[in-house]
């Protein structure tokens, strides 16, 4: 490039980057140096702008590190002016009185609710606090003493015991038999532990549910029948109808439901022989009445030795049969189940070890001497006044001929001062000599019925 | 041999005035019974037995009671 003056370099084109440029060194001895314009560009402070040269125009993209307020207009913030106005507003915290009031704004009696309970303040509530609150409202739902019960997620209610349901009409409790309750009250029930009954009391007698009545199929079944007794075509039917009946089962002679409650005092002991002579047995004092008991699934009358109940008095035909199932108290010696009318008359007697019939005696060592525990006797006369005592069945351990005659008066008691001091079970009279067959018959179903009864021989 | 309990007097009219006595005590009469005992004379002396078991018991009651 030609020598230029400076005056020309404003008009000069522009130079090219290899075009040379001499420069004055005036440090020292002056010296001429050449220099390109791209060693002039090297050495500028600046080289590019965002990666740019030349005429650049710069966005807010090109810069780094700015925040959002850069690319905010300042429309959106506020002014000076409205800064100082707002340092200056009522701030959160700030007291309510500092705000100015006006007939727009509210007071204290304005507002909706004045007081709480009377009180104002930081007001804490109890029950007392409210009107129109139930008693239950302040009681605590459990199952203790004035709890209140609620059920439970099933619609149950939680278990209590029952023994605090109160009012109900039938109060249901347990024990044995020797100890129902002496004061019940009328739909009271009771089971008997030691029996299994199901007992329940109608204001005068402990009834039983162990057999609903004796028209109960299964009861009447195993009954001894008989045409125009309590029942007829049972397991044990006979063709001949007693003349007199007494079943301790069946105590009033009609319903075995009526029978009192155990350790009763007896006052009659009915007939159920149905015959058109009722020989129903009484005793009307209290201090010569046999106690009604029960054992298990057997009743029985006991006397203690001075008790009788007496009957119409039946004078025995000729013929006649008599079964009775009884006991002696044990230690004691006097088996008395029928009396007659007449001092010394018997037709069956154990006393002292000694068996009398109508006429005969005889120490029985074989099933005696005394009858201690529960036994079953015949005494009988046929029609040629062959009168026999018989023991567990046919086992005759007397064996007589005689025509006396014999009244029947009495259970328990001779007509003198011999008692019966021991349980009676059941005693059947006939008027009659049985067949073998109802005999036998008879003998089964005393068997059935007393399970404590010894092996039963048959008669043939 | 059996025992049994008797309550003794010297009269009959005693005797029966203890009787009355038991009854009431026992709630005679009542349906099916209508007395207690009746006196009875045994030796000069007037009594009768009283029940030592059983609704009617009164052994412990009675006064004058022996064993025989």
């Amino acid at each position: 490039m030609a020598n230029k003056k400076i005056s020309e370099l404003p008009s000069l084109t522009t130079p090219a980057s290899g075009d040379q440029i001499a420069v004055v060194d005036i440090s020292g001895t002056p010296t001429t140096k050449r220099v390109t314009a791209n060693n002039l560009m090297t050495l500028a402070p600046v080289q590019s702008v965002a990666g740019r040269t030349g005429t650049v125009t710069l966005s807010d993209t090109d810069i780094s590190g700015l925040g959002t307020a850069a690319t905010t207009a300042s429309t959106d913030y506020a002014t000076a002016a409205q800064g100082t106005l707002a340092d200056s507003a009522t701030q959160p915290g700030d007291n309510i009185s500092t705000l100015t009031n006006d007939s727009n704004f509210i007071d204290s009696s304005g507002a909706p609710v004045q007081s709480v309970a009377g009180r104002t303040g930081t007001v804490t509530l109890s029950n007392t606090d409210v009107s129109g609150l139930g008693t239950a409202a302040t009681l605590d739902v459990g199952t203790s003493a004035n709890n209140i019960v609620q059920l439970n997620g099933s619609a149950q209610l939680p278990a209590v015991d029952g023994s605090n349901l109160t009012g109900i009409s039938s109060a249901v409790s347990s024990g044995t038999a020797a100890s129902l309750p002496s004061s019940p009250s009328v739909g009271n029930i009771y089971l008997e532990t030691d029996t299994g009954k199901l007992r329940w009391w109608d204001g005068t007698y402990w009834n039983t549910f162990n057999y609903d009545s004796q028209y109960d199929p299964n009861y009447a079944a195993n009954q001894l029948g008989y045409s125009g007794g309590l029942f007829n075509g049972t397991n044990y039917n006979i063709s001949t109808q007693p003349k007199m009946h007494f079943d301790a089962a069946i105590l009033d002679g009609s319903d075995q439901a009526n029978n009192p409650s155990s350790g009763s005092a007896v006052s009659t002991w009915g007939d159920r022989s149905g015959q058109a002579v009722n020989y129903d047995a009484t005793q009307a004092t209290g201090s010569a009445q046999p106690t009604f008991n029960v054992s298990g699934n057997d009743k029985y009358l006991s006397f203690d030795g001075g008790d009788s109940l007496d009957f119409t008095d039946y004078a025995l035909p000729t013929t006649f049969n008599m079964v009775v199932v009884c006991n002696t108290g044990a230690d004691v010696h006097t088996l008395l189940p029928v009396g007659t009318n007449t001092n010394s008359q018997y037709i069956l007697l154990e006393y002292n070890g000694k068996t009398y019939g109508i006429s005969g005696s005889i120490v029985d060592n074989t099933y005696g001497p005394n009858y201690n525990s529960i036994q079953q006797f015949w005494s009988t006369r046929d029609g040629s006044n062959n009168q026999n005592i018989y023991v567990q069945g046919a086992n005759s351990i007397i064996s007589t001929t005689t025509s006396l005659p014999r009244t029947l008066a009495r259970i328990g008691k001779a007509n003198d001062t011999i008692f019966h001091t021991g349980d009676i079970y059941e005693i059947i009279i006939w008027g009659a000599d049985l067949s073998t067959t109802d005999k036998n018959t008879v003998n089964s179903y005393l068997a059935n019925k007393y399970s404590s009864l010894p092996t039963l021989t048959s008669f043939s | 041999m059996i025992t049994m309990k008797y309550s003794v007097h010297s009269t009959e009219e005693e005797a029966q005035a203890e009787i009355n006595r038991i009854e009431a005590y026992l709630g005679i009469p009542t349906v099916g019974t209508i007395k207690y005992a009746e006196p009875e004379e045994v030796d000069g002396q007037w009594r009768f037995r009283v029940k030592e078991s059983g609704p009617w018991k009164c052994d412990h009651v009675a006064a004058n009671v022996v064993e025989e």
